[in-house]
C-alpha cells in the first residue's frame, strides 16, 4: 500500500501510533509534541487535519497484514520488509525538502493567496476587469486587492513573472511545471491537483505534499530574494509554531519574569505555565534559557542517573512534588534531545 | 418606469436585448414596491431579478440564502458582472472579520446572509441603521415545511419582514407546488392576495425524457460508457456518493479519451473553481457530480443530465435536468435505474434525519451539537426555541414520511410507462398539451439518440497539454512588447 504514513515510520524505535495521528492532525499536547520530537516528525504538525481515524488505523492494519509492521500495544515498528519497502518508496516519490519552515508558515492559505494573486495580475495584463475571483473571503479580497493596489504599474506585470521566474528557476521542469498549471489566469483557471498528477504521470499521492513543500519553498525564497511576492505572502508568517498562549507566556519568561510572577500575571495554574514552557523548550530547542530551570547541580543528577536512549527513560521522584519532579524530567530530556540534534 | 425606458436600462446596462421569460414581470412588480414570489426555473436569470432593480432602487439589497455554496455562487456571479459593493456575513468569518463587515454595512450593495446570521439581534439592530431597498429570500420553498428542504431556520425570517424596514419582498424559488407556494407567503407572514406570484412552467420541451433500467451495476456502468461514447459533451452525471463521482470520472475518462472530471463539496474550494470554470471553457466534456454541482453554472449548451442514483424527489429532478439544454436546443435527460436504488436514498435521508436516539442524548446533554455537524445545528436551533424531545422527534418522523412519499412520487415517475412529462407536470399541478416522440420515451418510444439529431460532434481534441513553463508564465501574464 503507497502512503507517505510510511516515511514516518522507523524500524529502529517504536513509535506510539496515537502520537503520529496527534501529530498529523494538529493536537498541540505537551505529550504530542514531545514524541513528535523524539521522532522527528514535528514538521509534520497539522500537515493533515482532515485525516479520519477509521483511515489511519485502515492504512495501519493494511501495512501489518502486509508483513511490514508490527504493532504491539499501540506502538509500531517497521520490520526488515517494512524498511526495504520505506526506502523503496522513498526512491519513487517526492521527497519533501522545504520541511524545516513548515511551522513557520500558515501553509494552508498560501496556494489560494498566489493563486487569486496570479489571476489579478494575469487579468490585469489582459485589461479586463469583470472576472470571477477565485477566493471569496472578505479578507483574502481586501488583502490582495491593498498588495495590488500598492504595487500597480506597467511594470508590475513583468516584476511578478521575474520574480516568480527566479523560484521556478530552482526547481526541477516537472516541479515548476507542476507549480505554473495550479496557476489561474485571464481565460485560464489551470488544473487540479489531481489532474496534475494524471497529466505529469506522477503517483497521485505525491500531489498534495508537492503542492504544500513548493509553497513552502516559494515563501522560503520570497523572503530573501523579492519585493513583491515578500508583501504578498507577509502576514502569513507565524509569530511562533507555539500556541498562542503559550506564546505569551514563553515572551514573560523570556523578559525574566519567574513562573510564578506568571502564574500571577496570567491567572494560569502552576501546571499550565509549566506545560507552556515545556512546549517553548520543545520547538525552541538550544535556544531555550534552561539554566533558568535547571542548575548545574540538578544537571550533574541528572546525567549521573539518566543514561542510554533517551527513549527509554522514567522519571525519578526526588522532590515529593510529582508535577515537579516531571517537569525537571522532561525538560532535561527535551534539553538532551535538541542538543544531541 | 415604463416598458421602453426598461428594456433600455436592459441593453445599456446588462448589454441583454430581451428579457428572459418572466423576468419582466417579477422587474415590473418590484419596481412598483410590490411583494412578489418568482417560481422560475432554473436557467431564468434569476440574478437580474434583483440585480436590474438594485440599479435603480437606493439603499442595499439583503439577499438571504441556506448554504454558504450558493451565497458563494452569487456572490461571485455578481462580481464577474462588475458589481463591487458585494460582502457576505457568513459563518466562516471569524468574530473580527464579521465585526469588520458589520461595520461598514452601508457601503455595500449586496449583503448576503443565512437567515440564521441575518436573524441575530446585532445584525438586525445594525440592519435597522441603514436603508434597505429589497430583502430576497433565495430558495423560499425552505421556509415551507411541504416543500422537500424544509429549513426550519427560514421561519425565523417572519421576524425579519416584520422588524427591518424595507421597500419590497422578493422571494425565489425553481419549484413549488400550489401548496408550498400558499405556505411560503403564510409562513413569512405575508397576505397572499397582496403578493403578485409570477409562475412560469416547469415544462422544458426541448429535454427529452428517458428512463433506462438495468439488473446490475455493470450493466449499469456499460449504460452509462454507452450513452457518453454516443453523446460526448457537454453534459453532467450524477450520484449519491462523492467516493463514486471520482472513481467514475476516472474510468469514463480511461474508457472513453474525453475529458471527465468529478465534482462534489468535499474537495477545495480552489479546485472547485477550476473545475467549475474549465467546464465552462470546454476545457471538460464530462462532469461526474454530486447535486453540490450545478448552482451558479451559466453554461447554455449542456446536451445531456444523466442520474447514475435516483434523486430524492421530483422536485431535485426537475431542478437538476433544468441544467440542460438551456440554448433551447434538442437535449437528453436519463436516469439510469436498477431496481433496489432508491433504497440508497432512503439511507441516506435516515443519515441525514437523527435517529430518536440521537435527539435523547442531545437534550438530555451526553451529545454535543458540534459533533454531530449540519443535524447539530438544526438541532441545537430547535432547543433555542424551547422545542422537547418529543416534539421534535415527532417533526423528524414527519420528515422522514415526507421524503418516502416524495421518493414514492418520483419512483412513479421511474417506473411509468406512458407519458414521463406528463407525470412531472402534473405533480406540480400543470396540464400537458401533447405527447409526441420528442418528448419522453413513454408508450414504446425508446430513446433514438440519432433521431433526436444529438448524436456526437466530433470536435478536434481541445485536449489542454501540458506546455513549458515559461510558455505558461508568458500565456497568464501577457506583457506587451
Amino acid at each position: 500500500m503507497d502512503t507517505y504514513l510510511i516515511t514516518l515510520l522507523s524500524d529502529q524505535q517504536p513509535r506510539r501510533m496515537r502520537v503520529i495521528e496527534n501529530i498529523l492532525t494538529n493536537r498541540h499536547t505537551v505529550t504530542t509534541l514531545f514524541w513528535g520530537l523524539r521522532y522527528g516528525i514535528l514538521n509534520w504538525l497539522g500537515s493533515d487535519r482532515q485525516l479520519v481515524r477509521a483511515d489511519f488505523d485502515g492504512q495501519l492494519r493494511q501495512m501489518q497484514d502486509d508483513g511490514l509492521l508490527q504493532l504491539d500495544n499501540q506502538f509500531i515498528l517497521l520490520t526488515s520488509q517494512g524498511k526495504a519497502v520505506q526506502a523503496q518508496f522513498l526512491s519513487q516519490h517526492y521527497q519533501p525538502r522545504f520541511t524545516s519552515d513548515y511551522l513557520n508558515y500558515q501553509v494552508n492559505a498560501a496556494w489560494p493567496r498566489l493563486m487569486f494573486a496570479s489571476q489579478v495580475i494575469s487579468e490585469f495584463s489582459y485589461e479586463n476587469a469583470k472576472y470571477a475571483p477565485i477566493s471569496f473571503e472578505d479578507h483574502e479580497l481586501r488583502y490582495v486587492k491593498r498588495w495590488f493596489a500598492a504595487n500597480k504599474s506597467a511594470a508590475i506585470i513583468q516584476d511578478f513573472k521575474d520574480e516568480l521566474t527566479g523560484f521556478l528557476g530552482t526547481l526541477s521542469e516537472t516541479e515548476a511545471t507542476f507549480m505554473t498549471e495550479l496557476l489561474v489566469g485571464h481565460d485560464s483557471p489551470g488544473l487540479s491537483i489531481d489532474q496534475l498528477t494524471g497529466k505529469l504521470k506522477l503517483p497521485s499521492i505525491d500531489g498534495e505534499i508537492m503542492a504544500n513543500d513548493l509553497i513552502v519553498g516559494l515563501m522560503q525564497y520570497a523572503d530573501q530574494q523579492t519585493t513583491l511576492l515578500k508583501q504578498l505572502f507577509a502576514d502569513l508568517h507565524l509569530e511562533s509554531p507555539m500556541s498562542h498562549s503559550g506564546y505569551v507566556t514563553y515572551q514573560l519568561f523570556v523578559a525574566n519574569h519567574s513562573i510564578a510572577q506568571i502564574e500571577q500575571q496570567r491567572f494560569l495554574k502552576l501546571s499550565t505555565v509549566r506545560e507552556h514552557l515545556l512546549e517553548a523548550a520543545i520547538f525552541d530547542g538550544p535556544q531555550f534559557p534552561y539554566q533558568r530551570l535547571l542548575t548545574a547541580e540538578q544537571l550533574a543528577d541528572f546525567d549521573a542517573q539518566y543514561a542510554g536512549n533517551i527513549d527509554d527513560w522514567q522519571v525519578q521522584n526526588v522532590s515529593g512534588d510529582k508535577n515537579l519532579d516531571f517537569f525537571n524530567f522532561r525538560l532535561f530530556q527535551i534539553m538532551r534531545s535538541t542538543s544531541h540534534e | 418606469m415604463n416598458e421602453q425606458q426598461l428594456h433600455e436600462v436592459l441593453q445599456q446596462q446588462f448589454g441583454f436585448d430581451d428579457f428572459r421569460p418572466g423576468q419582466q414581470p417579477v422587474i415590473e412588480a418590484i419596481l412598483n414596491h410590490q411583494d412578489t414570489l418568482a417560481i422560475l426555473p432554473t436557467g431564468a436569470g434569476k440574478t437580474l431579478l434583483y440585480q436590474l432593480p438594485a440599479r435603480i432602487l437606493p439603499g442595499s439589497v439583503i439577499v438571504i440564502s441556506p448554504l454558504l455554496s450558493l451565497m458563494q455562487d452569487q456572490v461571485n456571479r455578481l462580481r464577474q458582472l462588475g458589481e463591487k459593493q458585494v460582502t457576505m456575513l457568513s459563518s466562516i468569518q471569524t468574530r473580527a472579520q464579521q465585526q469588520a463587515t458589520m461595520n461598514h454595512l452601508a457601503h455595500f450593495k449586496y449583503i448576503f446572509a443565512s437567515p440564521e446570521t441575518i436573524t441575530k439581534t446585532e445584525v438586525m439592530a445594525q440592519l435597522k441603521q441603514i436603508k434597505i431597498a429589497m430583502i430576497v429570500i433565495d430558495e423560499a420553498h425552505c421556509v415551507s415545511q411541504w416543500g422537500p428542504e424544509f429549513r426550519p431556520q427560514y421561519l425565523l425570517l417572519k421576524t425579519l419582514l416584520a422588524d427591518v424596514s424595507h421597500d419590497v419582498t422578493l422571494m425565489l424559488t425553481a419549484t413549488a407546488t400550489q401548496r408550498v407556494q400558499d405556505d411560503i407567503l403564510i409562513k413569512l407572514g405575508l397576505r397572499v392576495r397582496q403578493v403578485t406570484v409570477v409562475r412560469q412552467s416547469v415544462n422544458r420541451p426541448n429535454i427529452f425524457l428517458s428512463v433506462q433500467t438495468s439488473t446490475s451495476q455493470t450493466d449499469k456502468q456499460t449504460q452509462l460508457l454507452q450513452l457518453v461514447k454516443t453523446l460526448g459533451g457537454a453534459g453532467i452525471v450524477y450520484f449519491s456518493s462523492r467516493k463514486q463521482t471520482s472513481q467514475v470520472a476516472q474510468w469514463l475518462q480511461e474508457q472513453t479519451g474525453l475529458n471527465v472530471a468529478a465534482y462534489h463539496a468535499g474537495m477545495s474550494q480552489t479546485t472547485r473553481y477550476k473545475i467549475q470554470h474549465q467546464f465552462m471553457n470546454n476545457q471538460l466534456q464530462v462532469i461526474c457530480a454530486t447535486s453540490a454541482f450545478g448552482m451558479g453554472i451559466d453554461k447554455e449548451d449542456i446536451r445531456f443530465v444523466i442520474h447514475y442514483h435516483v434523486p430524492a424527489n421530483l422536485e431535485n429532478y426537475v431542478q437538476e435536468i433544468g441544467r440542460a439544454g438551456r440554448d433551447g436546443q434538442q437535449s437528453l435527460a436519463v436516469i439510469l435505474y436498477s431496481p433496489g436504488d432508491e433504497y440508497i436514498q432512503v439511507n441516506l435521508s435516515d443519515l441525514t434525519i437523527p435517529s430518536d436516539a440521537v435527539v435523547n442524548d442531545f437534550m438530555s446533554g451526553q451529545v454535543k451539537a458540534e459533533q454531530l455537524g449540519d443535524v447539530g445545528d438544526l438541532l441545537d436551533f430547535y432547543r433555542s426555541q424551547h422545542l422537547q424531545a418529543e416534539q421534535i422527534i415527532q417533526i423528524f418522523q414527519q420528515q422522514r414520511q415526507k421524503n418516502r412519499h416524495n421518493l414514492d412520487q418520483l419512483l412513479q415517475y421511474v417506473n411509468t410507462t406512458e407519458c414521463r412529462r406528463a407525470v412531472i407536470l402534473n405533480y406540480f399541478g400543470e396540464q400537458l398539451l401533447n405527447h409526441n416522440e420528442s418528448c419522453c420515451d413513454g408508450f414504446d418510444n425508446p430513446l433514438n439518440i440519432e433521431q433526436l439529431g444529438l448524436k456526437k460532434i466530433e470536435k478536434t481534441s481541445i485536449k489542454p497539454n501540458v506546455q513549458s513553463w515559461q510558455s505558461r508564465l508568458n500565456q497568464l501574464y501577457f506583457v506587451k512588447s
